[in-house]
């Protein structure tokens, strides 16, 4: 076994005992910064791009850059989780000395595979393909990207996990589905309505136990949001596969089905967010 | 503590920037502490004194520690501050200058809870 065969084991397996710990079901989606939270882990959002996310030891603090898109932001945050998990932590004179960094691939290679497994679970892609009536190996790219959008990562970072982590992907399927990003798909499923908009969360019917967590500006699609509670989204027009929403202010709101089955909670918050995660939603009574 | 005082400023300069810094208006801030709204612009213009049981949950709003609020926390670089960063080399001088002004004003970690 290859060394780095037994660390995408201790990676899988650290994630599964902490997602015990925690109580959280194998199979459900989760939100990284809530799990940050219940760990009191303060996860903050900083000005900047030109880093993925930063973790300090010392403060028990996640740094996430707020320009980064939503899916890189939810990784790099279970990333730096990765890193708090395994106690690793480099002092800061070390590491602008970059001589280091090569000793540290090993530590990157762990934390990253930690965080697909926390994110991504076998037991969660399989019920989220089951509960949809998918296959991994057969789904259109749109329907991935309802998956994504389920377990709060990208697009792309779902195909590399399913391709290279999991093998769940025939090098057919990942060509095929690899030809598509974000962008394409906000673009096929919105047309023009997509110009300028940077995150479109697809909201299918079979989206199960996480909130729907959206920027001002952001868009989603809800195949089932007939009826919107909370002046935090409005409803826009309907597309062929479902109502639009827009996010327009930071709190919570609430879209419900037309017969009241189904119903979930829609999180915003200001667009590039800088702050405490704890924050990002609240509802300002400076601005309403 | 005088109105003028330079230590109130700076207490008051430095607990706008803690609000800023975790992301909450002025107004938000008033809820939580249950104060009105002018309080606490009144607060960080150092036209009003900040009692200790106040600058205690201010910090914990904030998760500042209060050496760092009342100025008591020495100003040197922390060797101490230990960090985890990937592509390091391409952060950007301002970037990186940002986040140790943060890093300064954190409380320290209580050890891990699991």
């Amino acid at each position: 076994m290859t060394s780095r065969t037994v660390l995408a084991r201790e990676a899988m397996r650290a994630a599964i005992e902490l997602r015990d710990k925690l109580v959280i079901p194998k199979d459900a989606p989760i939100c990284i910064y809530d799990v940050a939270k219940k760990l009191d882990i303060d996860v903050r959002f900083v000005d900047g791009d030109s880093f993925d996310g930063m973790y300090s030891k010392d403060h028990g603090a996640i740094l996430v850059p707020s320009l980064r898109p939503y899916g890189r932001q939810a990784f790099s945050c279970a990333h730096e989780l990765g890193h708090w998990r395994f106690g690793h932590g480099t002092r800061l004179d070390l590491l602008i000395d970059n001589s280091m960094c090569s000793a540290k691939n090993d530590e990157e290679f762990l934390a990253d595979t930690f965080a697909g497994h926390m994110l991504m679970p076998l037991w969660a892609l399989k019920q989220m393909f089951l509960s949809r009536g998918l296959r991994a190996d057969t789904c259109s790219h749109t329907e991935l990207y309802g998956v994504a959008c389920n377990l709060g990562v990208g697009y792309e970072t779902l195909i590399t996990h399913l391709y290279y982590s999991l093998n769940k992907l025939s090098p057919e399927s990942w060509e095929r589905l690899q030809k598509h990003g974000p962008k394409s798909i906000r673009e096929e499923l919105l047309g023009e309505e997509a110009a300028g908009v940077r995150h479109l969360a697809l909201v299918d019917a079979a989206w199960s136990t996480v909130a729907v967590d959206l920027q001002v500006g952001d868009i989603a699609i809800l195949e089932r949001g007939e009826r919107v509670e909370g002046s935090s989204i409005v409803s826009c027009d309907r597309v062929s596969s479902g109502q639009v929403i827009k996010a327009v202010r930071p709190g919570i709101s609430t879209v419900f089905s037309a017969d009241g089955a189904w119903s979930v909670y829609i999180r915003v918050s200001r667009k590039d967010f800088v702050g405490r995660s704890d924050y990002r939603h609240l509802g300002d009574p400076d601005v309403d | 503590m005088l109105k003028n005082d330079p230590e109130r400023l700076e207490i008051a300069k430095r607990l706008r920037a803690a609000r800023e810094q975790c992301g909450l208006s002025q107004g938000q801030v008033a809820e939580m502490m249950g104060l009105q709204r002018p309080s606490i612009s009144e607060l960080e213009a150092g036209r009003r004194g900040v009692s200790a049981e106040e600058l205690a949950k201010l910090a914990k709003i904030y998760g500042v520690s209060t050496a760092w609020l009342t100025k008591s926390a020495p100003e040197v670089a922390d060797p101490s501050v230990e960090l985890a960063a990937r592509e390091l080399i391409k952060l950007d001088p301002k970037d990186l200058d940002r986040v140790l002004q943060l890093l300064k004003t954190l409380k320290k970690a209580n050890g891990p809870k699991i």
